[in-house]
């Protein structure tokens, strides 16, 4: 749900807490610590996927059987398929055998289409990724501007202006924002397609409605920090030593702007990595998200449980990117 | 065990009194410095506070008031302009829709209300009891607290729903685990940051011990900062809250909530856009209400200002 993540690291940020964390986390541990991590996390997460799964009402074989045409089932082809599918075995064996697999790269088969969960996953991965690229591209292009912007006519009308917008793009909720664009330019003026395909037109729509709540955030972001980095004694100096107004942007307060939202931000792009769910189902985008709604409405156990471990590696991983770029930006958080 | 001399808050002179340190603690932040007024006031935020109480007063008192039922089949009045009779017009089944609107935000806010306080307690027990254990025990929290959170509520939802089955109960419960551990993690920082502060060490110095410390002496203290969270989260929680019942997880028809009346006016949205707009712009009003509270509550409690 992209909406709730999205105010979420808002509040985080702004109340502080968020950075409070980040900066802990890097006093104490290195990259190789949180990447040897990694493999904790992603089993505790198969685990859990692997029990909601199990505890879900409805016997997988038989939907199986009766999504194959056959229906009613017949009660010796479902045992069939409950033995083919070792459904019989307790769930720590289940789980166990899972693993092993999955160490080797083998994560199953889809109990709908018997394609391999890999195959399925990384079929829908490019559309996941071309959304979350474009959507962070232009929610950064907007959102930096406009901050720094605000920050710079604190208190005039284009920065209460940008504020009110800003308070209001967060507050919009994305699926019924995405359902009043595609009334006004995909119905109304035709502009557009109403469903997502991809192509450069049909982009536009889905990026728009996952940008929004995101340059919201971003642009108060960016306004609070452009503050705090304008009374600081670096750039008066910077300043009182005659750099040009747009050499001090580039090298003092850009770089300083971008460590505060960077955490914050590489949160964000995790999420959308993992797939926007909702703005995908909405706009029929072919991706990973779309397939995890539709892989959890069909009690599809493998693809599921697929789904989650590739969304546990995707959030450690961008966090992990998003930290080493703060101290790559940042020399005093170089202590890695 | 507490001596009057120890000092309780860090914003306080070590000779104060327990009475005095209660007052404080109420203040939480704000006390830190002598209160500022800025310069200039947004005069837009004296007007929040009525507008959250027309806002609760609306969905608590509204349905008593204009007593249409939200139900009741009209076949020969469908999707009626406004009127005196249904000052919102009527659906496509004839149904009024200012009254469909006022039972949906008891429905909405009453959920995101009780969502906020059982997961802000649950995250505030688990972050408190993870700090009071410390050590393997506390790391294995956070561990397990973080691999929570690499999990897309949405699809946790889903599944959980997808489990229980479908209604309102059911969809509290799922948006409940999916959102508490954010609140653990964010909690945890908070508690960390606090025990830190020197006025810990004279609380230990004066020989308080753990669980008295954390409960007399930090809890107070983060209180000012865990209101505003909650208030600044509200409004994602409401937004979850819709987002699920458009998908059709949570109450079902045809009683009517505000996520599932925008699905169900999705069909018909090209001919009659109305019936969609509205319940997405009650939405969008009320987590821009929720969302400026939040913002006004930080200003004032926000040390750092």
């Amino acid at each position: 749900m992209t909406t709730t993540s999205h105010s979420r690291t808002e509040t985080d940020a702004s109340t502080g807490t968020g950075t409070g964390t980040h900066t802990h986390r890097h006093a104490h541990t290195t990259p190789l610590h949180r990447l040897l991590a990694i493999g904790p996390v992603l089993v505790v997460l198969s685990l859990l996927a692997f029990c909601l799964q199990a505890l879900t009402p409805g016997d997988p074989a038989r939907l199986l059987v009766e999504a194959s045409g056959v229906v009613p089932a017949p009660p010796e082809l479902v045992v069939a398929k409950r033995d083919e599918l070792g459904l019989d075995r307790p769930l720590a064996v289940r789980y166990l055998a899972w693993l092993g697999n999955a160490l080797q790269g083998d994560f199953g088969h889809s109990y709908r289409s018997y394609e391999p969960v890999s195959t399925l996953y990384l079929q829908r991965l490019p559309a996941t990724a071309l959304l979350a690229l474009s959507a962070t591209l232009v929610s950064l292009l907007v959102a930096l501007p406009l901050g720094m912007l605000a920050a710079y006519q604190r208190g005039g009308w284009l920065d209460r202006s940008i504020r009110a917008v800003a308070v209001a793009g967060a507050a919009a909720p994305g699926f019924w924002v995405a359902l009043v664009l595609m009334y006004v330019f995909g119905a109304r003026l035709q502009w557009l397609p109403v469903f997502g395909s991809l192509s450069l037109r049909g982009i536009i729509l889905p990026t728009v409605v996952v940008s929004l709540p995101l340059i919201a955030m971003l642009t108060r972001l960016v306004r609070a920090a452009t503050l705090e980095v304008r009374s600081s004694d670096f750039l008066l100096v910077a300043r009182g030593k005659g750099l040009h107004p747009l050499t001090l942007v580039r090298r003092h307060l850009l770089p300083n702007v971008l460590v505060s939202i960077i955490p914050v931000a590489g949160l964000e792009v995790a999420g959308l990595l993992t797939g926007a769910a909702v703005v995908e189902y909405l706009f029929a985008w072919p991706g990973v998200g779309r397939l995890a709604i539709e892989a959890v409405l069909l009690r599809d156990t493998p693809v599921v449980v697929g789904f989650t471990v590739a969304a546990g590696l995707i959030v450690v991983l961008t966090t992990l990117v998003a930290d080493l770029l703060v101290a790559r930006l940042d020399p005093r958080l170089r202590n890695v | 065990m507490s001596s009057p001399t120890q000092p309780t808050t860090s914003a306080q002179p070590p000779h104060a009194t327990p009475s005095e340190s209660i007052a404080t603690a109420r203040a939480a932040g704000a006390t830190f410095q002598p209160r500022r007024r800025p310069a200039r006031r947004n005069p837009g935020r004296l007007l929040l506070p009525p507008a959250l109480v027309l806002l609760v007063l609306l969905a608590l008192l509204g349905p008593l008031v204009w007593d249409r039922s939200p139900v009741a089949h009209q076949v020969l009045a469908t999707y009626q302009g406004p009127s005196l009779e249904h000052p919102a017009g009527t659906d496509a089944y004839g149904r009024d829709l200012l009254a469909r609107l006022l039972v949906g935000a008891r429905w909405t806010l009453l959920g995101a209300l009780l969502v906020s306080v059982v997961i802000s307690v649950v995250g505030l027990l688990v972050a408190g009891s993870a700090v009071l254990l410390g050590g393997l025990a506390e790391r294995l929290i956070c561990r397990s607290v973080e691999a929570l959170l690499a999990l897309p509520s949405v699809v946790l939802a889903l599944a959980l729903t997808a489990i229980l089955g479908p209604s309102f109960r059911n969809l509290l419960l799922a948006l409940i685990l999916a959102s508490w551990p954010w609140y653990a993690q964010v909690d945890r920082a908070l508690l960390r940051r606090e025990l830190a502060q020197p006025y810990i060490d004279g609380a230990t110095v004066a020989g308080a011990g753990r669980t008295r410390t954390l409960l007399v002496h930090v809890l107070p203290n983060v209180a000012g900062p865990l209101l505003v969270l909650v208030t600044a989260n509200l409004g994602s929680v409401i937004l979850g809250l819709a987002a699920l019942s458009f998908l059709g997880l949570g109450i079902q028809p045809p009683t009517p909530e505000w996520g599932a009346m925008v699905s169900e006016a999705r069909i018909t949205f090209q001919l009659h856009p109305w019936q969609m707009l509205a319940p997405g712009l009650c939405i969008m009003l009320t987590v821009l209400l929720v969302n400026l509270a939040g913002d006004a509550l930080r200003d004032r409690f926000d040390p750092r200002r």
